[in-house]
């Protein structure tokens, strides 16, 4: 038994001496971890990035042409850059809006199939470049693409922008639905205002719009905030809002509930109700606006209702307008009644172009944090109501 | 004074009924982890984590069927002889050949799938022969054994990889989408009885196991123990499904060669623990190289009774190499694999499990024999 064991702890990769074995020098790793993807005659550009290396030194870049994924990164592997690439770190893929636009099937297959790659990579459209340029663009002294898609996963969804998707959330919606979502990314410039310039980065651009694996569209930034707030994806959104005398308030959106409810009459979808109900703390407000009463944070509430009406209301219609049920709304109103959605579930994408969604938000004002009415800056303090 | 009972005491040793549950238990974990969350999401779509509740009932059946048959058995006792009584000695030996020449196509079968699996998820550049035939190798040198040692081994292993698969099922339940796996409806009904099937197939494995009866306490309650480790299994399996389609859909889990494993490979928790799919891989080893040795311990208890020989020992090395030989011929690539791991073999299966040992029941039961 002990030697059956031993045999089969070397056939699971246990052993230094397994006769399979997958074992690398660290130190002849290029950790490879942003993978941009782009068309060139009928075949890919591969720009390979690595992130600033521990000593340092700025992220090293590699490219090469194929005529598909594998070809190229096989010919990357194969052909001396210095170390050997190594794929299996890969956080971040990046399709140039080219390559995105005829077609995406080629790239999930090649993640779904690859030993190395997994399928909770995150996966960008570059909007209106290509992969490369912002890949070579973003790459600094001390900085490069792979840090700042980093920054963009961790804090997309906390500041309410998008929501980053994996290669499997693709996958999956395009298999399931036909359509897909995918953050939309363009390179910009930071306004730095010491070092005498500003510098390369990347910024979130909305969605881009996939249907079955073409890309037939992008999402503006505004609608992607209230298609992130209707998937259920947002976290945190700062909002603004203009109160009494026009004076700003601060707000954070810090809880939103999304409730659907449809409308059958004779087993025919005739409307569906959308209640959002969102929990808001003050983040700052200047020293006209009054917290103490309760219609006045009835009426900042009202106004942070009204702004967020418009993205949602402006998500639904671009998705109606490109007739893509991108945000997975049948699913949410089939969950909320199944056994009738059973009967128009084969017509949801002809009923989804029509259909009114009829959208209330209703917000609550949860905490003022440390400081209830605004600083009182008068010299007789501030009076409760 | 020895009776004629306590003469077919097997020289091997005892084991317990808990012990041989263990081993069934780790066994059958191996095809229920390959072929069920992408099997059963084929066939009942995003409802496919209720098929294992109704499954349940003819497994229950199954095995309360198996007790039955084993419940009248002598000291040394195991099904073939249950076999021998039921229908007569010549009769049931043949049926008995019958089930082991069946078993060889089975074992190659999983050592083929249990390799190339190795390939498709670790070793992309492998051999499939060599894995092949290192597993078969190992399984053969702990079947040359004592059955203590191979119950022993799953009885070690059992709650390792039971603990290890509740933990990734605990991870990975935060990427879980409700969509995936609700609504359920009544019209889904029809689909999850059609995806409990592959479920059955799996559980009715057990039945194999009443072979190595032989080597258990006849005091003990035969698969009374099997019972609530196959309800653990289900539970398993149930979770498997709900993190699995929960979390890939059934549309990408039905595309998938090892959705379970991909499933695996994606959690991250805390944001902090990764790549977890390390140990997985090496447990499922584990789990092939104990079903592989328990199918090869089978096998041969099989021809020793049937042939009534001494031992079992003379018979493993060539079982082995018949399991090698059929885990090449089986299929020529890993399409055709696929597909009779989806259609023939848990055919093949059922028609032994639940048709041919049923059958053999009865007319046992009818002749009062058993």
């Amino acid at each position: 038994m002990t030697v059956a064991i031993c045999i089969a702890v070397a056939l699971c990769g246990c052993s230094g001496s397994t006769i399979y074995s997958n074992y690398r020098e660290v130190e002849n790793l290029e950790v490879i971890r942003v993978v941009g993807i782009d068309e060139k005659d009928g075949g890919v550009t591969i720009t390979a990035a690595s992130g600033v290396g521990l000593d340092q030194s700025p992220p090293k870049i590699f490219a090469r042409d194929g005529e598909s994924i594998s070809f190229a990164l096989y010919s990357l592997q194969n052909n001396p850059v210095g170390k050997e690439p190594y794929f299996s770190h890969t956080e971040n893929i990046l399709i140039g809006q080219s390559k995105a636009e005829s077609g995406i099937a080629g790239v999930l297959d090649y993640v779904e199939r690859s030993t190395d790659m997994r399928l909770d990579t995150n996966i960008f459209v570059v909007k209106g470049e290509k992969a490369q340029e912002i890949v070579l663009g973003a790459a600094g002294e001390e900085t490069g693409a792979a840090d700042m898609l980093a920054f963009i996963e961790k804090d997309a969804d906390k500041i309410g922008v998008g929501h980053v998707f994996t290669c499997g959330e693709v996958a999956a919606s395009m298999a399931s639905a036909g359509n897909a979502l995918i953050m939309a990314i363009e390179p910009a410039e930071t306004e730095l205002i010491s070092g005498g310039g500003g510098e390369s980065m990347i910024k979130v651009s909305g969605y881009a719009v996939f249907e079955n694996d073409k890309m037939v569209g992008f999402v503006d930034s505004q609608a992607a905030k209230g298609a992130t707030m209707l998937m259920g994806y947002t976290k945190y959104i700062p909002v603004i809002v203009d109160a009494e005398e026009g004076t700003p308030v601060s707000l954070g959106i810090t809880e939103i509930k999304t409730e659907f409810k449809p409308v059958y009459e004779d087993g025919q979808l005739e409307n569906v109700n959308i209640k959002i109900e969102v929990m808001a703390d003050i983040a700052e407000v200047d020293d006209k606006s009054s917290l103490s009463s309760e219609k006045a944070r009835r009426e900042k509430a009202r106004l942070v209702s009204e702004k967020l009406y418009d993205n949602v209301e402006k998500a639904i219609e671009q998705s109606q307008k490109l007739e893509i049920d991108y945000m997975g709304l049948r699913d949410k109103v089939q969950m909320a009644e199944p056994e009738k959605f059973t009967n128009i579930r084969s017509k949801w994408n002809d009923i989804f172009k029509d259909i009114d969604f009829n959208i209330s938000i209703s917000t609550r004002l949860e905490r003022t944090f440390d400081l209830n009415d605004p600083v009182s800056v008068n010299g007789e303090g501030n009076q409760s109501e | 004074m020895l009776t004629g009972k306590e003469i077919r005491v097997n020289k091997e040793g005892k084991i317990s009924s808990r012990q041989l549950s263990g081993c069934i238990f780790i066994g059958l974990l191996s095809p229920a982890i390959r072929l069920l969350p992408g099997l059963s999401a084929q066939l009942a779509g995003k409802s496919a984590w209720l098929s294992p509740v109704v499954a349940a009932i003819p497994a229950l059946l199954f095995l309360l069927m198996m007790q039955s048959f084993l419940k009248n058995r002598g000291d040394g006792e195991g099904l073939t002889h249950m076999f021998f009584r039921s229908i007569g000695r010549i009769p049931g030996a043949v049926v008995s050949l019958v089930f082991a020449a069946w078993l060889f196509v089975y074992g190659g079968f999983i050592l083929r799938t249990a390799s190339e699996r190795l390939i498709s998820s670790v070793y992309e550049n492998g051999n499939v022969g060599v894995f092949a035939i290192t597993t078969a190798a190992a399984a053969a040198l702990a079947a040359w054994g004592n059955m203590k040692s191979i119950v022993r081994t799953a009885e070690v292993f059992m709650p390792i990889i039971g603990f290890v698969i509740i933990v990734v099922l605990v991870m990975a339940t935060g990427d879980v989408k409700p969509e995936n796996i609700l609504p359920v409806s009544v019209k889904d009904s029809g689909g999850i009885m059609l995806g409990a099937v592959p479920i059955i197939n799996v559980v009715c494995g057990s039945g194999y196991f009443g072979f190595l009866y032989e080597y258990v306490n006849n005091a003990q309650k035969p698969f009374s123990e099997t019972m609530k480790k196959m309800l653990f299994l289900l539970l398993l399996i149930i979770g498997i499904m709900i993190t699995t389609i929960g979390t890939l859909s059934a549309n990408l889990a039905v595309d998938l060669q090892n959705p379970f494993f991909i499933m695996i490979r994606n959690i991250i928790a805390f944001g902090v623990i990764e790549r977890t799919e390390a140990i997985v891989i090496g447990l499922w080893v584990f789990t092939d190289f104990i079903f592989t040795s328990s199918l090869i311990a089978i096998i041969t208890t099989i021809l020793k009774t049937s042939f009534g020989a001494k031992s079992r020992r003379p018979f493993v090395i060539p079982a082995a190499a018949l399991i090698v030989a059929w885990a090449f011929l089986i299929s020529s690539n890993a399409f055709d694999l696929r597909k009779i791991s989806e259609t023939i073999i848990p055919a093949i299966n059922l028609l032994f499990t639940v048709i041919i040992m049923p059958v053999i029941f009865i007319i046992g039961k009818a002749r009062k024999k058993i």
